[in-house]
């Protein structure tokens, strides 16, 4: 049913997902608790900065990009290799991941960092037991949405990617070259499987939400 | 709480890094060959002839010669290019990227109808809604079916009714879905398939020479340009390309 360039395909996707993922949590998060907090006049500044993989065509991101992972470029030799795609990826999912755990820091008050403090917590330690549980549905949002948001990528793909089976070929990559080339049925699977995967995960979102509205 | 979230945190971690190194070993010793979509299909016959006879597996990349071109001046990480045509080739071997440039098929132009209709010259000439053509800026075949059109002098009065694929494939997928009446393509494509064709006359186009180099030297990049010079050859007739030296 699936070839083995198809699976490969999925495989490289969740990879890619998952590795984006998890380093835009690591990322953003600083960048998110900076922008929920500052009173800096530089904050609109760095805010549209971040959002600015919202409005942008991905050609442009993947005409810049090509540009500096290229051959010539400052990042040499990046280009068409999965470590291209993540950092490419890194940025078209910034501001899905940002944005939600902003609007978490911006909902908790000074007014629970300060107790925290008056009983004696270090910064770090009010961030680990008292940010991070706080804005756990701020987290899962924008784990979820970064994810998503990394599986639907097409355009920066296309233009940095190289459609390599095995590194470089997703699937929505894998989607375009079957249609393209008259292979329908493989399509079909493929589409099927990403619609009902996306339509999973973004109830799943709901839902935890939902359950965590109740408690603050 | 605060020990639930490093503890995901730490499985996450784990499972990216195994997921990452169980990928990284899969595709060594493969051969990665940039392959222009005309020639896709037959290289795909020819790669898993080759397969049997050697054992080296080979990744295809198809794609129109332009993009595949743009792609390896960048860096793109290709052993083996087939180009469409002889200049882009020809230049990457300027740039000391590329070596061991030869001619592995020359290609031809057909006009190509989904239906089984009788089709000719003179279809260019009726009230068709569009026709198809691969990009002249990427595509050797589209630079052919536009210096087709040029000689006909229908280029510019039927500008409006053309749309481009960005290879040949994309516009034989145009035709074959009925958003375009007809493509103009190569031969390789539509030999044998369903559908009609009209061969274009070899004086309406420059000849299609279709040139392959050698992008990153390897025993197994050599072994695959001597099966093409070789036992590949009667793949390459079959598929409707003609031989340089028919030319």
């Amino acid at each position: 049913m699936l070839s083995e360039n198809d699976i490969m395909a999925l495989i490289t996707t969740l990879k890619l997902a998952l590795t984006t993922t998890v380093l835009l949590l690591i990322f953003a998060t600083p960048v998110a608790w900076w922008l929920a907090r500052t009173k800096s006049k530089f904050k609109i500044f760095i805010e549209a900065l971040t959002s600015l993989p919202l409005i942008l065509p991905p050609t442009v991101l993947g005409f810049y990009l090509l540009i500096i992972l290229g051959k010539n470029g400052p990042l040499a030799n990046l280009a068409f290799s999965f470590t291209g795609l993540v950092i490419g990826s890194i940025i078209y999912s910034l501001p899905f991941v940002v944005q939600p755990l902003k609007n978490s820091f911006e909902s908790i008050s000074d007014y629970n960092l300060e107790a925290s403090a008056t009983l004696g917590a270090s910064p770090l330690e009010t961030f680990f037991s008292l940010v991070i549980p706080m804005a756990k549905p701020g987290f899962i949002t924008a784990a979820v949405l970064g994810m998503a948001h990394t599986i639907g990528e097409f355009g920066v793909v296309l233009m940095i990617g190289g459609n390599i089976p095995g590194e470089t070929q997703v699937l929505s990559i894998a989607i375009y070259d079957h249609v393209e080339s008259g292979e329908y049925s493989q399509a079909h699977i493929l589409s099927g499987g990403l619609l009902i995967l996306s339509f999973i995960l973004l109830s799943l979102v709901f839902a935890l939400n939902k359950k965590r509205k109740v408690m603050p | 709480m605060k020990r639930i979230n490093s503890k995901t945190i730490t499985s996450l971690f784990t499972f990216v890094l195994l997921v990452l190194f169980t990928g990284c070993t899969k595709n060594e010793k493969r051969l990665r060959i940039a392959v222009a979509s005309n020639f896709a299909p037959t290289l795909n016959k020819i790669a898993t002839e080759f397969t049997k006879s050697t054992g080296i597996k080979v990744t295809l990349i198809p794609g129109s010669t332009g993009k595949l071109y743009a792609q390896i001046q960048n860096g793109a990480p290709y052993d083996i290019f087939l180009s469409a045509d002889q200049a882009r080739p020809k230049q990457l071997e300027d740039q000391n990227v590329a070596n061991s440039r030869f001619t592995y098929a020359v290609g031809r132009l057909v006009l190509w109808h989904p239906e089984n209709a009788a089709i000719n010259q003179e279809f260019l000439t009726t009230d068709f809604k569009h026709l198809a053509i691969a990009n002249p800026k990427l595509a050797p075949y589209g630079v052919a079916a536009k210096e087709t059109l040029q000689k006909l002098t229908l280029w510019n009065k039927i500008n409006h009714k053309i749309v481009i694929g960005e290879n040949v494939s994309q516009a034989m997928h145009f035709a074959k879905i009925g958003n375009a009446d007809a493509a103009l393509i190569c031969f390789s494509l539509v030999k044998g398939k369903t559908g009609n064709h009209w061969f274009v006359p070899e004086d309406m186009y420059k000849p299609i020479y279709q040139d392959a180099c050698m992008l990153k030297s390897s025993t197994h990049a050599k072994a695959f340009i001597n099966f093409l010079k070789s036992e590949a050859k009667n793949i390459i007739l079959d598929d409707g390309y003609l031989s340089q030296n028919a030319k």
